[in-house]
């Protein structure tokens, strides 16, 4: 059977990578005892799947993930057996059952959404027109590993807005298997240092 | 950036911009984070290398689970940063804290090091130092905490005396509590350090090495350690515990890839089989086994409490273990359907292992590791391993037969007596291994072959002998290299400058405190990564220092010389140790003591503590007497 688990993925875990989180998740699955079906082959491994990686140092409010049990679960017995189990770091907000033949949650993601709290040194009296230059451009020239990718088309939009906290950046990027944009590389290119900030994907948009 | 930043927000600053951060934020599943104010005790458990190495240790583990059980002491742990953070902590003035509630080190009460290896001893400085506290034992107020190590290497605390106040000899479950226990009584007595020291010192198996002095000969041999102290006793025995106590099962899972991700469940302590070379061999005597039930049962919870799909059954040699059918058909049979890997180190070999490792095996088949240590009869003899050509043969070809692909062979070369017909029958057995492999099963077989050196132990019967020359290893180590040419033998060597380093600091004595200082203060640090090249800082320090280290390395001891660690002892009696290194010039073998007790010394020392789970055949000639 298999499920579409929404998660937090919190303060204590925002350094954990997307493979190390692969495996806190198998094995918060086996303490709770719920078997997974594992893949043919000489080396069979369970079968789990994140919708997307998530920067290191940022934290999830919903992040997905797909696995397939062994055996059938009511999903509100799988929380149940899940909530007790799961590692600082990670909460369980949803679970539900999904269709076996529905497409890879890789694949079906769109974009995502992030929000970006301001270190309250940040300099953000020219902010709204740096996003604005930014936005107007077509080209943005970002280094990834090594290579020179332009990341204007992984923006969708960047809003400034004040919170109670201070000022926060709300953005949509793109989230699509070969074409996903960073927060890091937006808030450089806005002049912005990303480890000075807390961020935040709030949402997985398919 | 406003100065008011706590240190917790100032460490949040610079993870991001390390590699691995998951190494430093603690908060892992299984920790154990206590309020500072309900404690009496608080107590930093320190591995001097990074997280990734240090979490798995068990000594570690168990000394953090028996801490923490107590309502009134707290144990949090500490690992060396690795270069980048260290280097990002002194940048931002973060001193070394602890995982669990970022406290600095110094506010903790004691530091506990663990040494199990002596590649760690620069790295011991460099976390005082990150602590920001004296290096040196004698430089530390009272009002820093305690700082005591213990540990396999810890047998021969010289090296290290300048360092470290109080040394624990042997198993740490019992004699931990002593030490908070005495700790806590001084501390609420107001004393000085030199009390505490002085009580300390009452604690059977706590070394207090400032209590002691030595005196050289201007041959640079010792000529006598005497106490200094009226608390300095005279010698230290190693601790035990008699019976061991029931296995941890809530081991921290930590968030990122570490090199060990399993439970480790010890299943046995000590070895009889008396390998000559063997350090862990002769220190850890008595053997004691712990119950089938209680086996099965830790694994149960342990995985319970973990989610590990690997479970390694940790002993010495895991053939040994009186019940080991029983243990693993019980394991084979609870966790056959369930995708956990069971490991099982440190097997003999015969075809029994083999039959064993079957019933384990499950989906997945990693390598198959055996250890014969040396290819000849004559060198055998020299290190008392007695594993016949015929039966490695028979038992590889049973491994390749069941389905195994990798067959992992340990040697050991460097034995000063070794020659170049025994480097030769190396090769020559690895290829034999393969070509049988190739026969049974085709040409998907390989052969690994881990080619150590051979690096003379304190404790051992070997503790006399000198170490093979760099250049003869050297060219031992090319001949390995250009034999093994197959691309499906792969060999692994140690290089030499290592096992010089390993070989000065084992058998170092109280002199060589000062190298290692100077060593650390010239940028010597992480000796024991490969990548960390530090052997000409080394060099360099023993020059400023005016030592010799071809005197600790490559010089043979007379038997009537006092060895640095001649007043520790491990239980076993230097007379055994003696009659085992004649035995080793004649190339004798001595048989596996649960065939006949060689009345090595360790059960009249321990008799009040023997129980019935003990190994340890009747002396012989006892035996005589009833």
């Amino acid at each position: 059977m298999r499920f579409r688990l929404t998660f937090q993925k919190t303060q204590a875990m925002r350094f954990t990578g997307h493979l190390d989180l692969q495996h806190t998740w198998m094995r918060a699955l086996r303490r709770a005892g719920i078997a997974l079906e594992h893949s043919q082959g000489f080396h069979p491994l369970p079968k789990v799947q994140l919708a997307s990686a998530l920067p290191l140092g940022c934290t999830g409010a919903a992040e997905i993930m797909d696995i397939w049990t062994e055996k059938d679960w009511i999903p509100a017995e799988m929380d149940l057996c899940l909530q007790p189990v799961l590692p600082p770091g990670i909460r369980l907000v949803n679970t539900e059952v999904v269709d076996l033949t529905a497409p890879k949650v890789q694949v079906a993601l769109r974009s995502q959404e992030y929000r970006v709290e301001l270190h309250q040194n940040t300099l953000t009296s020219d902010l709204q027109q740096r996003i604005d230059t930014l936005m107007a451009t077509t080209e943005s020239i970002a280094e990834r590993r090594g290579k020179s990718i332009n990341i204007r088309p992984l923006i969708h939009e960047i809003q400034l807005q004040r919170s109670e906290s201070g000022m926060v950046l709300m953005m949509h990027l793109s989230a699509q298997e070969s074409a996903t944009g960073r927060p890091d590389e937006v808030l450089s290119a806005l002049g912005v240092n990303p480890a000075e900030c807390l961020v935040e994907r709030t949402r997985l948009i398919f | 950036m406003p100065t008011t930043l706590t240190l917790s927000q100032k460490i949040d600053q610079i993870l991001p911009l390390v590699q691995k951060p998951g190494r430093y934020t603690g908060g892992e599943l299984n920790s154990v984070v206590k309020d500072w104010q309900e404690v009496h005790t608080r107590v930093a458990l320190l591995f001097p290398d990074i997280y990734d190495i240090g979490l798995p240790n068990l000594g570690m583990a168990i000394l953090y689970d028996l801490l923490n059980k107590r309502a009134d002491v707290l144990a949090e742990r500490c690992y060396a940063p690795w270069v980048d953070m260290e280097a990002l902590m002194r940048q931002n003035g973060i001193p070394l804290y602890s995982l669990e509630t970022r406290h600095p080190l110094t506010d903790f009460d004691i530091i506990g090091f663990s040494l199990p290896y002596e590649s760690l001893y620069t790295n011991v400085l460099n976390t005082l130092d990150l602590a920001g506290l004296p290096l040196l034992s004698a430089d530390r107020g009272k009002d820093q905490p305690l700082v005591i190590a213990g540990g396999h290497a810890a047998y021969n605390p010289e090296p290290m005396h300048a360092f470290i106040d109080a040394f624990v000899i042997g198993e740490g479950e019992e004699v931990i509590e002593e030490i908070v226990n005495t700790y806590q009584q001084w501390k609420e007595g107001g004393g000085l350090r030199i009390d505490l020291l002085t009580a300390l010192a009452g604690i059977p198996g706590v070394y207090i090495p400032s209590f002691y002095s030595v005196d050289y000969q201007l041959d640079g041999r010792i000529s006598t350690l005497k106490p200094n102290h009226p608390a300095g006793s005279l010698p230290i025995q190693k601790r035990i515990v008699g019976k061991l106590p029931p296995p941890v099962t809530n081991f921290i899972v930590p968030y990122i890839e570490i090199v060990h991700d399993r439970v480790a469940i010890e299943i046995m302590r000590g070895c009889t089989r008396g390998c000559r070379f063997c350090h862990a061999g002769m220190i850890n005597r008595p053997v004691r086994e712990r119950p089938v039930a209680e086996i099965l049962a830790a694994v149960d919870a342990a995985l319970q409490a973990t989610g590990h799909q690997e479970v390694a059954l940790l002993s010495l040699s895991s053939s040994d273990y009186t019940r080991i059918e029983e243990l693993v058909d019980g394991l084979a049979k609870r966790y056959a359907t369930e995708h956990i890997v069971i490991s099982l180190p440190s097997l003999r070999i015969e075809s029994f292992s083999v039959q064993i490792m079957d019933k384990l095996k499950g989906s997945r088949l990693g390598g198959f590791t055996l250890a014969p240590e040396a290819a000849t009869d004559r060198m055998r003899g020299i290190i008392n391993k007695p594993v016949s050509t015929q039966q490695l043969m028979d038992t590889a070809r049973a491994i390749y037969s069941r389905g195994w692909t990798t067959i992992k062979l340990y040697f050991m070369i460097g034995h000063p007596s070794e020659t170049l017909e025994d480097v030769q029958a190396i090769i020559d057995l690895c290829q034999q291994v393969y070509r049988v492999g190739r026969e049974v099963a085709g040409g998907r077989v390989k052969v690994h072959a881990g080619v150590s050196t051979f690096v003379p132990k304190a404790h051992t019967p070997f503790q006399w002998t000198a170490c093979d020359d760099p250049d003869s290893v050297r060219k031992k180590q090319d001949m390995l290299r250009s034999q093994l040419r197959n691309p499906n033998i792969k060999l692994s060597w140690t290089d030499t400058k290592d096992t010089q380093m390993e070989a000065w600091l084992s058998r170092g004595d109280r002199r060589l405190s000062e190298v290692i200082l100077q060593a650390w203060r010239s940028g010597a640090k992480f000796d024991a990564w490969q990548d960390q090249h530090h052997h000409d800082t080394w060099l360099k320090a023993f020059e400023e220092i005016d030592l010799d280290p071809a005197f600790y390395a490559f010089r043979a001891r007379t038997l009537d010389e006092v060895l640095p660690w001649d007043h520790i002892h491990s239980g076993v009696r230097k007379s055994y140790l003696l009659a085992e290194y004649s035995n080793s010039l004649l190339g004798a073998f001595r048989e596996d003591c649960r065939q006949q007790c060689h009345a090595c010394g360790i059960v009249p020392l321990f008799n009040d503590q023997a129980a019935e789970d003990w190994f340890c055949p009747l002396p012989a000639n006892r035996e005589v007497q009833i």
